[in-house]
């Protein structure tokens, strides 16, 4: 009877949580991108110059327009990106973070990204790539962004997939994409 | 073995109705064939009516005795249906305070029977521990390592560069 109870109460208050993957080269801004959106939507984060190099991961939980959101922030570093493979299947979004100042290693980042996108595991799950560091006078323009991963929409095509322009440092276009991810998970079942 | 997973309300609820089934189930078959062995007439009342349990006639001694034989056995259906240490204890104190509903309803009085309240203790003292230890034995047995699998295969294809 205890136990009966208890899976009542447990399915009564049960809330829906959806898995959000952040992913990107080192250095992109995936932490300081997190901690902006928990900052945006009403919880506590840490100030940009605060934040080291991700060793492991970050979890954060936003809330976005009722919808609860569970952030998964894992480390860029070359040799941490075999530990991503173990996210996808639990994973309800992705969102890439490439770094529009690093012209040196856009052809990485694509190669990155083409390896996420191909990946049986990813499939049909959206994806928001998020161009970052605007605020910095040298960073490449959206529309270059865009430009550049156009060659591996021929696997994005299938699913909802969108750029956005943000400064994760600055906050700008932050909400917007907790907005879009909360309009897209809304689109599809737990 | 049921999973974790397995724990939702309408599974538990079922599992519940289903052990309390097939505990009065034993019981009428027990009780009924010692009514047919020893020629006395049957009632549902030597089941439900609590004034049944008594040790000033040898009917009320047997069914006292049948009682906890139906508890050993409703130890192996629980073993079976539930299968998980521990629920024991929570299934066996839920079969039992429903049996303690039942036969007060059906009684119409609440049971100040001390024969018949000694017997649900015991009852259920000995429904958890042998519960418990037959569930712990199902959960312990060797699954999957039987045949000579290789418990780990080792991936050789380790990243080049070092961390």
């Amino acid at each position: 009877m205890y136990h009966l109870a208890k899976s009542v109460y447990q399915q009564l208050t049960r809330k829906e949580e959806y898995s959000v993957l952040i992913l990107g080269l080192d250095n992109a801004g995936k932490t300081t991108f997190l901690e902006r959106l928990k900052g945006e939507f009403g919880g506590k984060s840490l100030p940009p110059e605060r934040i080291n190099p991700t060793i492991g991961q970050n979890v954060g939980h936003v809330i976005v327009d009722g919808m609860h959101l569970k952030l998964w922030d894992v480390g860029g570093q070359e040799n941490l990106r075999t530990l991503w493979n173990a996210y996808y299947a639990e994973c309800h979004a992705i969102v890439f973070v490439v770094d529009s100042t690093d012209r040196e290693r856009l052809e990485e980042c694509k190669n990155t990204l083409k390896e996420v996108v191909v990946n049986e595991a990813t499939e049909g799950i959206p994806l928001l790539m998020l161009a970052n560091k605007q605020d910095c006078e040298d960073s490449m323009d959206v529309v270059d962004i865009i430009e550049i991963f156009n060659k591996i929409a021929e696997h994005v095509s299938a699913r909802d997939s969108r750029v956005l322009p943000i400064s994760a440092k600055e906050g700008t276009g932050v909400g917007d994409a907790g907005r879009w991810l909360a309009v897209r998970l809304g689109r599809v079942p737990v | 073995m049921p999973r974790a997973e397995a724990l939702t309300p309408l599974s538990l609820l079922k599992q519940i109705l289903l052990l309390q089934t097939i505990y009065y189930t034993i019981i009428l078959i027990l009780v009924g064939f010692s009514c047919w062995v020893s020629g006395d007439a049957f009632n549902l009342g030597l089941i439900f009516d609590w004034h049944s349990v008594r040790f000033d006639n040898t009917i009320g001694w047997t069914i006292s005795m049948l009682w906890l034989i139906d508890t050993v056995f409703t130890v192996l259906a629980m073993t079976v249906i539930v299968g998980r240490s521990k629920l024991a204890l929570d299934f066996t104190v839920t079969l039992h305070v429903i049996n303690i509903i039942v036969s007060t309803i059906y009684t119409r009085a609440l049971p100040t029977n001390g024969l018949w309240w000694l017997i649900q203790a015991t009852s259920t003292v000995l429904m958890t521990i042998l519960g418990t230890w037959t569930s712990q034995w199902r959960e312990l047995r060797k699954t999957f390592f039987e045949e000579g699998y290789e418990m780990v295969s080792r991936n050789t294809n380790q990243p080049s560069n070092p961390v």
